[in-house]
């Protein structure tokens, strides 16, 4: 570490001559006001997808989770059940393969994989350029399957009208507040994999007091995509919020 | 150099023991504190960024701590390399319709600690926000 400034530079050593001692130079050093959100660059992205699904009358779903909850499953049987209602299509995001974009290729909606190798999340910048892949028809309903992860999605606003968050009764029904960044900024919560509960100890009840108390708006859907109850409540939900 | 080094060993630990998700979250961060100070560093027609201060929502999920570990991974070899991340921590204060109370909150349950009703405005602490670098 530098003795002078503390920086990460070392005081001895390869980069010493690259290493200016700015404190005494201060006839150099100029202070610019920034006043910008940090995730600005990922916004302006996230509203250019915006104008780009309103030109095209267009509208889009962000679901997101943690790894293994089900996001896929639920996407293909309700891709299923929505066929008839008005195009749709779907971005999917993973961190490499497109097997999750094979599942959904089998139900003959349109899909762009993202693979994103190292990012632990899909940004706007990324999913605009999925659009161009996908050339939307008018009135297209757009699913975003996001990357499995909990925590970076929340934090990048996609450009979608509504992000919905998965959670599954094998992952602990506390979830929403380990991780309230999610639940709070999503507006729709599917709790999945209902034809488990027998055989674990998640309270419905205790998932819903959290989810509530973190982001009292949330909508609550409990679903099985394997034995079909409670999908057409949430497929219900998906045709009358975007009128399809 | 060495600091760097010791910095890429606990993220490789990190990785491998499964904090993925927390230390990637704030590298993620830092990557996009540090592009937007290169910008803003270019725009200025200055060489380096020696400083940028941050002004970080206690409830901005971003974790402090984290943040200062990852930010001289993401500086390095751009513009912020060496570069000091100064941070000025915002309390978050919520506002509660039923009692008319203003209060501090240290997480997201929204409920009010006086009356109990829910759910309460949250008012600031939200804020991931660049205000200012300091360039040569």
């Amino acid at each position: 570490m530098c003795d002078t400034c503390g920086c990460g530079l070392p005081s001895n050593g390869q980069k010493e001559n690259d290493h200016h001692h700015h404190h005494d130079e201060d006839a150099h050093v100029r202070e610019i006001r920034v006043q910008q959100n940090v995730m600005a660059k990922n916004d302006a992205y996230a509203e250019q997808n915006r104008k780009y699904l309103k030109e095209r009358v267009s509208g889009a779903i962000n679901m997101i989770s943690s790894p293994g909850s089900g996001k896929t499953s639920l996407l293909t049987t309700t891709l299923l059940r929505l066929k008839g209602d008005g195009p749709m299509a779907v971005v999917e995001g993973d961190l490499q393969t497109d097997n999750d974009a094979e599942r959904i290729r089998k139900t003959g909606i349109p899909v762009h994989q993202i693979n994103t190798e190292n990012a632990c999340h899909l940004d706007a910048h990324m999913v605009g350029h999925a659009y161009q892949h996908l050339d939307l028809r008018e009135g297209s309903l757009v699913f975003i399957e996001n990357v499995g992860n909990l925590v970076c999605p929340a934090s990048f606003d996609l450009g979608e009208d509504a992000t919905v968050v998965l959670l599954s009764v094998t992952e602990g029904d506390d979830k929403p507040a380990k991780y309230p960044v999610a639940f709070h900024n999503a507006e729709a919560m599917v709790i999945t994999k209902t034809d488990l509960l027998p055989h674990v100890d998640f309270s419905l009840e205790k998932c819903r007091k959290w989810a509530k108390a973190v982001n009292p708006e949330l909508v609550i859907f409990t679903l099985s995509s394997k034995s079909g109850e409670g999908m057409e409540e949430w497929c219900e939900w998906i045709r009358r919020r975007w009128k399809r | 150099m060495f600091l760097c080094c010791v910095h890429k060993f606990i993220l490789a630990y990190c990785v491998l023991f499964d904090h993925i998700d927390v230390v990637m979250h704030e590298l993620s961060i830092a990557q996009s504190i540090v592009d937007l100070a290169s910008e803003k560093v270019k725009e200025a027609e200055a060489e380096r960024v020696l400083s940028i201060t941050l002004s970080l929502g206690l409830l901005s999920g971003v974790v402090r701590e984290s943040l200062e570990f990852c930010f001289p991974i993401a500086c390095e070899e751009t513009p912020c390399e060496g570069a000091v991340l100064k941070i000025d921590m915002v309390p978050a204060k919520a506002h509660c319709s039923s009692c008319g109370g203003d209060f501090d909150m240290k997480d997201f349950v929204l409920v009010c600690p006086e009356c109990g009703f829910f759910p309460v405005e949250l008012l600031v602490g939200g804020e991931l926000k660049v205000i200012s670098l300091e360039v040569e």
